[in-house]
């Protein structure tokens, strides 16, 4: 009897060591809004904005209150930004500002895929096709672009594609529901149509949601009205001085001076977006839920970057303010604590090795980012000592122990701005030119030059034209930059 | 200068003289490797897919050391064993000469061993080549281009209804002057070996696990070719992944505990209609022979270190292949020697200091047979390409030149050779391009199966489209005859 039992405890420490020790396999569902201020969920404190399902997520799971996209070298933040997260790279380590992800730079989904997951995409993929179906196995309703044109009806006719294995993605067809339901509608169907011993999942959902065109809104969601909307504590009519981009697209959809009227209007329309993409969020988790498979899902929510609508005095995403460089970020963990909130800094390319090691996979050799893991077993733990932020060749900005410094060269002349986020977090107070913090501007200037050493900036603050020459820097120019 | 029992043979007498005349006067040995002429480090390991390595993204297996070092080499995508299985593969990569010519039709064993299935020992191999021209050689590892003969040697493989294990003695080494290796031997983590000096019965067994113990060996060697300053070539045939996977450090294991194996399997489409049995057997091993790869990459990323430690690294091609993929059950198939994309295409990566520009070739249908022709004249031997190599030198494409580039790749398989005469009308052939793989089967001249799989499409090869598709069929089989005559394939009558 005692060898019995004797032998069956070996056979089971030998069963485990050999690796029979079943790990759960966790699905992971990964739900990203396209230009969503992280000051505009519920959730958050903003008491106009209806956003049940995403409250619902924070409620959930822990919050990052400090996540970051590195930056960009061109106006379209989302490109870069969505390279970086797919690859877990820093903004001058993606290949053409993020138009092209190379093979060599295997994506979490390809990854993940190359592990066993079932790996499904939906929604707005900004990089090249190929890079697409390496990282998916499945896909529907697939965006391939920047934007929904104003054109072409925007959200309401989006021009998508099925799934084709050949990566041609010839002619796309014409969506007859809102985006979102549309990718919501793929995402559901895979969702529902998972049997019960199935591979786990890794499902990326990609809205396009609350980017513009916003001059149109679906049947569903809540509708605001312009009057009752409350201007930002930030708003401005017109920024103070030119920070080298006021005259981008982004910019140019509402006339200087932005009246309060107009941004009023803005906001109704904006935050019109948010409710309609959360409606359509929560259809998502509700089938999950169904499915019984929403205990055993890793969730994670963010926003490629945020947008200004009014605050200082702008409207789009093109510079370094934390309405529109920092970002929503939730990881929802099964088994982990509930409605945390970590102020540790982080950026969004750091998603990538955090999934890995929940998932316990390794990251791919071409990682570059950090895992949050640490920081998800406890928030208060440190992650990241500094940021540092990027925008094209006219912006530069170091984020450090709840302080910003912002630095803009615009043809050789140089404006500087020092923020205190803790008492000033809507950057309101600039003390770049108070002798009294002379010496920590100073030194996060130096910080902020190391790390772009570091980070193998095509910029240098110390020259007279960062990057050598007058003029802003080309959309072509940029392609070709980090290759 | 060479020296051995080469002089027995007048082909090779002849061949010798030639050399020399053309380059070599006996003061212009060279002294040490140039810019002309750099060193050479091969690198090979046994039935490692080439989709298996990690910086590919497309199986869940750690090769930091390889991923590092595609970073600065030419990582060639595409290419493939064209004959998919151990000697055969081998004799070809050596010789650059195809099975009816090299004398390898199959893999090196008792029963061909009745039909002479060995490396004709007068064939000018790239070894011989560079042994001539003053290199000093090495070759550490499996070999297995002997046929085994009675009384066969007394070892574990040699025991069953077949012998595999054959020494080579001297004069078949080909210009390998350095030697520690031995035919084919499974058990890796007590792995066997003869060294130059050894006679038939001194083999000796060695208490680490094979490409570890080879490592060593080839750090060690590396080390003293640096005190002689010469220009040295060496191959390091390392047996892992090969069968027998779960022997295999535990510390490699220790890696893939936490493997998604049923995840893996069922995303496999080319695995799940195979029989229940072997996508047990896939399940089984995968784990294993990941951590054999692990380990590969580990003892590879040692012996690179070193080249770079010793400063030879700049100055030597280094080229990481494989002989073959594996099966591992998919296709209801296990081993290898079939044509599918897991068992016939292998990594092939090749540096070369700042000489070749590091970059990922999509588009190179490279075979491993190519190796012969393409390093020597990468090594500034392009006059010295033996007359009998029939492979193609690819090495103006491997530098980034896009002309002239290959339409498809050449697939064979010699069946029936342990019965006389059946080889040439009893087996497969097939070519593969950038798009499509398309292969005949045939027994006693009369084609059985015909294959087509459209890849871009069918990238797990699950539709026979041959039928639906008979002119595209034709294009290919009328691609494949053109191949088959430009080699003079005795198999050429079955189509």
């Amino acid at each position: 009897m005692k060898n019995r039992t004797l032998c069956l405890a070996l056979g089971l420490s030998a069963l485990a060591t050999v690796g029979f020790a079943k790990k759960e396999q966790k699905n992971v569902l990964f739900i990203l809004v396209d230009d969503m201020q992280k000051t505009s969920i519920h959730a958050y404190g903003n008491t106009q904005v209806v956003s049940p399902n995403i409250d619902r997520i924070v409620q959930e799971g822990v919050s990052f209150g400090h996540a970051y996209t590195n930056g960009s070298l061109g106006g379209a933040l989302s490109m870069p930004s969505r390279a970086m997260i797919m690859t877990g790279r820093g903004v001058y380590q993606v290949k053409q500002d993020g138009a092209v992800i190379p093979e060599s730079q295997v994506t979490l989904p390809e990854l993940l895929r190359a592990n066993g997951y079932e790996t499904f995409g939906t929604g707005k993929w900004h990089a090249d096709k190929k890079s697409f179906n390496r990282s998916f196995e499945k896909g529907d309703h697939i965006f391939f672009g920047g934007m929904h044109q104003y054109n072409q009806n925007g959200h309401m006719s989006p021009r998508l594609h099925h799934y084709d294995p050949t990566a041609e993605y010839k002619e796309p067809f014409v969506g007859d529901k809102f985006s979102s339901e549309m990718y919501a509608d793929a995402a559901v169907k895979f969702l529902s149509e998972r049997k019960k011993n199935d591979r786990p999942f890794f499902a990326f959902v990609a809205f396009t949601s609350p980017h513009d065109p916003r001059n149109q809104h679906p049947g569903y969601g809540h509708t605001y009205h312009p009057e009752e909307m409350e201007l930002p504590v930030n708003y401005l009519p017109q920024h103070p001085f030119d920070n080298g981009e006021l005259k981008i697209r982004d910019e140019v959809l509402l006339p200087f001076p932005r009246t309060e009227e107009m941004i009023r209007k803005d906001l109704a329309d904006y935050y019109g977006m948010i409710s309609e993409v959360d409606v359509q969020i929560g259809r998502i988790i509700q089938t999950l839920r169904e499915k019984g498979e929403l205990e055993n899902t890793i969730l994670i929510f963010a926003s490629d970057n945020g947008l200004a609508v009014g605050r200082h005095g702008l409207l789009g995403k093109q510079n370094l303010y934390e309405h529109s460089i920092s970002v929503p970020l939730v990881m929802v963990v099964p088994g982990m604590e509930k409605g945390v909130r970590s102020e540790s800094l982080c950026y969004l390319y750091d998603i990538y090795p955090t999934v890995c090691d929940l998932l316990q996979i390794q990251p791919a050799a071409s990682v570059t980012g950090r895992s949050l893991l640490p920081v998800l077993q406890n928030p208060e733990q440190k992650h990241r000592d500094q940021l540092f932020l990027a925008y094209n060749s006219s912006q530069r900005a170091l984020v450090k122990d709840n302080w910003k410094y912002i630095i803009y060269n615009v043809d050789g002349v140089v404006t500087e701005q020092l923020f205190d986020l803790s008492n000033d977090p809507d950057e309101m107070i600039n003390l770049a030119t108070d002798a009294k913090y002379a010496f920590k501007k100073d030194a996060y200037k130096r910080i902020l030059k190391e790390e772009m050493k570091k980070n193998n900036d095509f910029c240098d603050l110390d020259r007279h034209f960062w990057r050598g020459k007058p003029g802003k820097m080309t959309w072509e120019e940029a392609l070709k930059l980090y290759n | 200068m060479y020296r051995g029992s080469m002089e027995n043979t007048k082909i090779n007498r002849s061949l010798l003289f030639g050399c020399m005349g053309l380059l070599f006067a006996p003061s212009g040995l060279m002294e040490a490797a140039s810019e002309e002429h750099p060193n050479l480090l091969v690198v090979m390991a046994d039935q490692f897919r080439g989709d298996a390595l990690g910086f590919r993204g497309k199986e869940a297996v750690k090769t930091p050391n390889l991923d590092q070092f595609a970073q600065e080499a030419v990582v060639l995508t595409q290419a493939v064993s064209g004959y998919p299985v151990s000697s055969p593969a081998r004799g070809m990569f050596l010789s650059g000469a195809y099975p009816h010519e090299n004398g390898v039709l199959t893999n090196c064993q008792s029963e061909s061993a009745h039909q002479g299935v060995e490396l004709r020992q007068d064939l000018t191999c790239w070894s011989d080549v560079l042994a001539q021209a003053g290199y000093a050689t090495a070759y550490i590892g499996k070999w297995h281009l002997d046929k085994p003969y009675t009384p066969y040697v007394d070892c574990s493989n040699n025991k069953g209804e077949m012998a595999w294990n054959e020494w080579c003695p001297l004069e078949r080494r080909h210009g390998f002057d350095y030697w520690v290796a031995y035919g084919t031997y499974d058990r890796h983590l007590r792995p066997l070996y003869w060294n130059k000096d050894s006679k038939r019965d001194e083999f000796y067994y060695v208490d680490q696990w094979g490409p570890e113990h080879e490592a060593d060996l080839a750090i060690q060697y590396l080390d003293s070719i640096r005190s002689t300053g010469k220009p040295f070539a060496m191959m390091v045939s390392m047996n892992p992944p090969h069968t027998g996977y779960e022997q295999v450090p535990d510390r490699y294991k220790q890696e893939y505990t936490t493997l998604n194996v049923d995840s893996i399997a069922n995303s496999l489409p080319s695995l799940m209609q195979s029989d229940e049995k072997y996508i047990q057997l896939f399940k089984r091993s995968v784990a294993n022979y990941y951590a054999c790869i692990t380990g590969v990459d580990e003892q590879f990323g040692r012996i690179i270190q070193a080249l770079k430690k010793n400063g030879q690294y700049d100055n030597t091609i280094v080229v990481f292949v494989s002989d073959h993929g594996d099966s591992m059950g998919m296709h209801n198939n296990i081993g290898k020697n079939i044509f599918y994309e897991e068992a016939m295409r292998v990594p092939f990566l090749i540096s070369y200091g700042k000489q070749l520009t590091p970059r990922i070739d999509q588009d190179l249908l490279i075979s491993l047979e190519d190796f012969c022709p393409t390093v020597l004249s990468l090594m500034g031997f392009q006059q010295e390409i033996p007359a009998t190599v029939q492979t193609r030198d690819l090495s103006e494409q491997i530098r980034g030149n896009r002309e002239k580039m290959p339409s498809s790749q050449l697939y064979m398989f010699y069946g029936a050779v342990n019965e006389t005469g059946k080889n040439l009308t009893t087996g497969a052939r097939g070519v593969r391009t950038l798009q499509y793989t398309y292969a005949i089967r045939y027994k006693d001249g009369v084609i059985t199966e015909e294959h087509l799989y459209d890849r871009k499409t069918d990238p797990f090869q699950l539709n026979n489209i041959a039928g639906k598709h008979p002119e595209l069929a034709k294009q290919l089989r009328t691609e494949l005859k053109q191949r088959m005559e430009a080699v003079h394939d005795p198999a050429l009558s079955v189509l």
